[in-house]
């Protein structure tokens, strides 16, 4: 009996490639080449190819990067953890130093020679990721360690990161580094006490911060035009007013690529970047905008099952800390452009123009490929650590 | 692993899930929903109907000449969606090159009626959303820094912008009038809001003329502003051009003399107004009409500041004297009331006695100098301005009409003839805002207290308490007069005739008025309005006359006119005006007229001068007037003689 092609094409392939999430890979294969052509209609005639050029060479080095990081052993992640995890901060360090650069307010980004530019903050995501699920799965706390040391751990190592990125102006980072943090340690099966006493610890802490004049003024006014942006329609209010003036008349079908009279008369700022979302709800339309969604929901779907079927809590960690990085990213992303979130300076993942953002993403798709590898095929044997009781109750 | 875990997992996904939906809802929303609107909105981001400015038509001298015309200036124009009132290095920084202060920049950029708004003119007035002019009628020096320097002043730009220029060597101030910003009510009644609005002369009567209509063209433009396409949806139509009577030479002649003579009233420390109009007498064309206190037009091209409009304001240079300053008449009403006389059946041909008192009803009223001329013709009583003979004849006529039983609602013959003449009732010149003057008559007096008898009383009553710590007689006299004007102000006495007859009491005339009337005289006795603009000029060179209006009223018989046109011919050669007229050539160019002094209470009299000529073929009317100037036969005769050179030297073709 003959196999089908498809299993004939699969088996011609190398081992470590043969145990790829097929889906996971189209879909952010997919997103970013509509991302290219989003860039090369938004950046207009005058930039040329240049922008949607530099973004089709980023894209190829993203998927080289992540091929790289596919032939890892799943196990050498947790050695890595740490040595990432301080890679990762002193190149956010050095953004404080003469090499940083700032971007329209965010001093996020290092110099590098031959006139390349990298936000260490988006490694700095996948950095959090593998050292959240290292702490969490217990690896790092010896003995029998309670829920509270472990999440006291993981919030030990998150807060460095996000205190650099709010050094840096760069709230939305900040924001996106929290909800993996306390995703993840809500996944680790953490108890619910230890998890609320912590939110609540945390909200506090933060209430205090802005009690006490830590909220800068930048924070209050984007927060104020989020409320109501005709308050100051030319100022915090204008992105919000011409990203929703874009989106809206989009319709149902859009104006056709590199038609958009938004778009195309650059009323939108930053739209290759932050609001590039308004760049296909623009010119494709609702369909469009659905396509989007859509394909950023497949990711989400695969990395969810990927967590679910995880081998280890560590894989399942990392999983559900790529997951959560790619949705409440995502969602901020895609809020601010539809005005139901307040503007912060976030990428779409795979979409949005940027090297760094791109090719972290990227990686991020290779962990969630890593630990598919390790997990057997789920479908067939559930992996499980110990049985589920019938109650569904929990086992210790 | 757990299973709790496992359960948050699965908990985690719903939230996803939700997150998704709220996502798609929201996109559906805005794109199906409420797309419409949001396109409509998008569009008007990028497309954008202008209005196109049409020229303004001209204002020509009876020559073709300009008076006004059109220059272009460089107006330094800020979008105010990019530049903000509070953006202070900027505004620093145009404020240095535009040499005002950065505050003033700034009052430019806030509309008019905004809270934090100064005043206008210093607000942006207009349209709310439009860009704001800073500064116009700018040359292209002074715009230089600002045109090199763009990209130091993002959101400002330097714009071609049409200003008015007044070409002609005179000043024509109040005639010609001048341009403002709309007002809410010139925008609410559908005037674009950066089309300049006529406000005074004959920019605001012939405003809609002048304007033409805007046309309008619809751009597309991306976020920085650039044009990237235009197209045309409606062409703008020019202004016409209005042709006048105005004489460039005679006007100028006006004003100078004018200036002359009040500079040298002013000296003696008053604080004279005067006036020269010059009709046209067979057209009832206005030649040149000049007003003393005037300004400089060309003050209001780049917008007047708000010490210069206060100074224009409350030294009254903004009031237009010939059409609407209200002064006694004098002795130049004596020919109108010896047509009275000659209708209630007075013979000219007759002697009058001229003593130097006429002493009636327990008064005395005086000549001028107390000078007594015996029996004389009436032609000699106007000749000298005798007021004895004209006091004689008008207790007559009082007696004749019924003296004190005369009824409050009537009006005596010196009233109907007056009223005939155009007195007491605008000319109905093309200017705006003319005043109606008065004319004294037994109902003008009853309706004078009828308004003003309570706060006669109330004075009489109180007795000026004041007053009377100072100066106890004056307020005594004060309270008689109250007492008397309260208790039987509203009766017709004879005093009241009499300086009727004279030109005072209660007769109030503008220069215009005058003009119009002996025009009147020297002519066929008909009363023309005075027209100024003579026809309109289409853009096609079409032109549209505009003819002056006759009335219905006619003054006196010819025979009477004739007598009274010798009789003022004689002023110039032996009478009051001969002064002033010395060296002038009367007998190729006889000249007719009447003086004019006016008592005013506590001050110099008003001088007058009324005149036409040449007398026996009269072509012009020339009227002069100025307050505190003393006797009609010094300052007004002088002047008028000036434009009588003026015009007497004038080709025909261009008097």
């Amino acid at each position: 009996m003959t196999q089908p092609p498809s299993v004939r094409y699969v088996a011609a392939l190398p081992a470590w490639m043969r145990r790829l999430d097929l889906p996971l890979l189209t879909a952010a294969l997919s997103l970013s080449l509509l991302g290219v052509a989003l860039i090369w209609s938004a950046s207009g005639s005058s930039a040329l190819l240049s922008d949607a050029a530099r973004q089709l060479l980023s894209l190829a080095v993203a998927i080289a990067l992540g091929l790289l990081l596919l032939r890892a052993e799943p196990r050498a992640l947790r050695a890595w953890a740490i040595p990432v995890y301080l890679g990762c901060l002193t190149l956010m360090l050095g953004t404080f130093s003469p090499m940083g650069v700032s971007v329209s307010g965010a001093r996020a980004w290092l110099a590098l020679p031959g006139g390349f530019t990298v936000q260490p903050s988006e490694f700095a995501k996948l950095g959090l990721i593998l050292i959240l699920a290292t702490t969490l799965s217990g690896s790092l706390v010896t003995g029998q360690a309670a829920g509270v040391r472990k999440a006291a751990g993981a919030v030990g190592w998150a807060a460095p990161y996000i205190l650099l990125v709010l050094a840096q102006r760069d709230t939305g980072t900040a924001m996106i580094m929290t909800a993996i943090t306390i995703s993840c340690v809500v996944i680790s099966g953490v108890g619910l006490r230890v998890v609320l006493a912590g939110l609540l610890t945390a909200v506090a802490l933060v209430a205090l911060a802005v009690a006490a004049g830590g909220l800068a003024d930048y924070q209050v006014q984007r927060f104020l035009a989020f409320v109501d942006p005709y308050a100051d329609p030319y100022g915090y209010g204008h992105n919000t007013i011409q990203a929703q003036l874009a989106i809206g008349s989009g319709g149902w079908f859009g104006d056709g690529l590199g038609a958009g009279n938004q778009t195309q008369g650059g009323f939108v700022p930053v739209n290759e970047s932050d609001f590039i979302f308004t760049v296909v709800a623009e010119e494709l339309g609702l369909v469009g905008g659905l396509a989007v969604i859509a394909l950023l929901a497949v990711i989400v779907w695969r990395g969810l099952r990927i967590a679910l079927a995880a081998r280890d809590l560590f894989g399942r960690l990392v999983a559900t800390g790529v997951v959560a990085w790619f949705s409440f990213q995502a969602f901020e992303n895609l809020g601010m452009a539809l005005g139901i979130m307040p503007v912060t300076g976030v990428t779409l993942p795979f979409v949005s123009y940027g090297g760094s953002s791109l090719i972290a993403a990227w990686l991020g798709i290779a962990l969630l490929q890593l630990v598919h590898r390790s997990g057997s095929d789920w479908t067939r044997r559930p992996v499980r650590d110990r049985p589920l009781s019938r109650s569904g109750g929990e086992l210790t | 692993m757990t299973a709790i875990s496992t359960r948050r997992l699965l908990v985690f996904s719903i939230v996803l899930v939700g997150m998704a939906l709220a996502l798609v809802g929201r996109l559906v929303q805005l794109q199906v929903v409420g797309g419409g609107d949001y396109a409509m909105a998008a569009r008007s981001n990028h497309l954008q109907v202008v209005d196109i400015a049409a020229p303004r038509g001209l204002i020509l001298d009876r020559d073709g000449r300009p008076l006004v015309a059109n220059s272009t200036g460089l107006a330094v124009v800020v979008d105010r969606s990019v530049v903000k009132p509070d953006d202070t290095d900027l505004l620093r920084s145009l404020g240095r090159v535009l040499e005002l202060d950065p505050e003033t920049v700034s009052a430019r950029l806030i509309p008019c009626g905004a809270p934090k708004a100064a005043p206008p003119p210093h607000c942006h007035a207009g349209d709310p959303y439009a860009p704001a002019t800073i500064l116009a009628g700018l040359s292209h020096d002074r715009v230089q820094p600002i045109v090199e320097r763009a990209e130091d002043f993002p959101g400002v730009s330097v714009e071609p912008d049409s200003e008015r220029a007044y070409p002609a060597p005179v000043r024509l101030s109040h005639v010609l009038g001048y341009l403002g910003q709309p007002d809410q009510e010139d925008l609410d009644s559908g005037r674009p809001a950066d089309v300049l609005v006529g406000r005074a002369g004959l920019e605001q009567r012939y405003d809609r003329v002048l304007s033409g209509a805007p046309g309008r063209k619809e751009i597309r433009v991306d976020a920085s502003g650039q044009v990237e396409q235009e197209q045309l949806i409606e062409a703008a139509v020019p202004g016409s051009d209005l042709l006048t009577s105005l004489s460039t030479k005679v006007q100028r002649t006006a004003e100078r003399k004018l200036r002359e003579h009040a500079a040298m009233v002013a000296s003696t420390g008053a604080d004279p107004r005067g006036s020269v109009v010059v009709l046209d007498v067979e057209s009832g064309g206005v030649v040149a009409m000049a007003s003393y206190p005037d300004y400089d037009p060309t003050i209001w091209t780049s917008g007047i500041s708000q010490e210069d409009y206060r100074h224009l304001s409350e030294s009254g240079a903004l009031l237009n004297t010939a059409v609407q300053g209200g002064f006694a008449p004098g002795s130049t009403f004596k020919p109108f009331t010896a047509l009275a006389m000659a209708q209630q059946g007075a013979d000219f041909t007759d002697t009058y006695s001229c003593p130097a008192q006429y002493a009636t009803a327990g008064r005395v009223f005086r000549n001028h100098g107390d000078e007594a001329y015996g029996r004389i013709s009436l032609a000699r009583a106007i000749e000298v301005s005798c007021n004895t003979a004209f006091y004689r004849a008008a207790d007559r006529m009082w007696r004749q009409t019924g003296g004190d039983r005369i009824g409050a609602g009537e009006i005596d013959p010196v009233a109907e003839v007056a009223q005939s003449a155009g007195f007491g009732s605008p000319t109905g010149v093309d200017l705006a805002g003319e005043a109606s003057g008065a004319v004294a008559s037994p109902k003008a007096k009853y309706d004078l207290w009828e308004q003003r008898k309570e706060a006669w009383c109330r004075a009489a009553d109180d007795g000026y308490p004041v007053l009377r710590e100072t100066d106890p007689a004056r307020a005594r006299y004060f309270t008689e007069v109250d007492r008397a004007n309260c208790d039987e102000g509203q009766y017709w006495r004879q005093g009241d005739a009499l300086n009727a007859a004279v030109g005072q009491g209660l007769t109030l005339v503008t220069p215009l008025q005058l003009a119009v009337a002996y025009a009147a005289l020297a002519n066929d006795g008909q009363v023309r309005e005075p027209r100024i603009v003579t026809g309109i000029r289409g853009d096609d060179g079409s032109v549209i006359p505009i003819d002056s209006v006759r009335r219905a009223d006619l003054i006196g018989t010819g025979s009477q006119r004739r007598y009274l046109r010798a009789a003022m011919r004689r002023v110039t050669t032996s009478g009051t005006a001969a002064a002033a007229f010395t060296g002038f050539p009367l007998g190729s160019y006889p000249i007719a007229g009447k003086t004019g002094s006016a008592q005013v209470d506590g001050v110099a009299d008003t001088s007058w001068f009324a005149s036409f000529g040449p007398a026996q073929k009269p072509r012009f009317a020339v009227v002069a007037m100025m307050s505190e100037a003393g006797a009609g036969g010094v300052v007004a005769a002088e002047i008028v003689r000036a434009v009588w050179d003026t015009l007497r030297r004038a080709p025909q073709e261009q008097r």
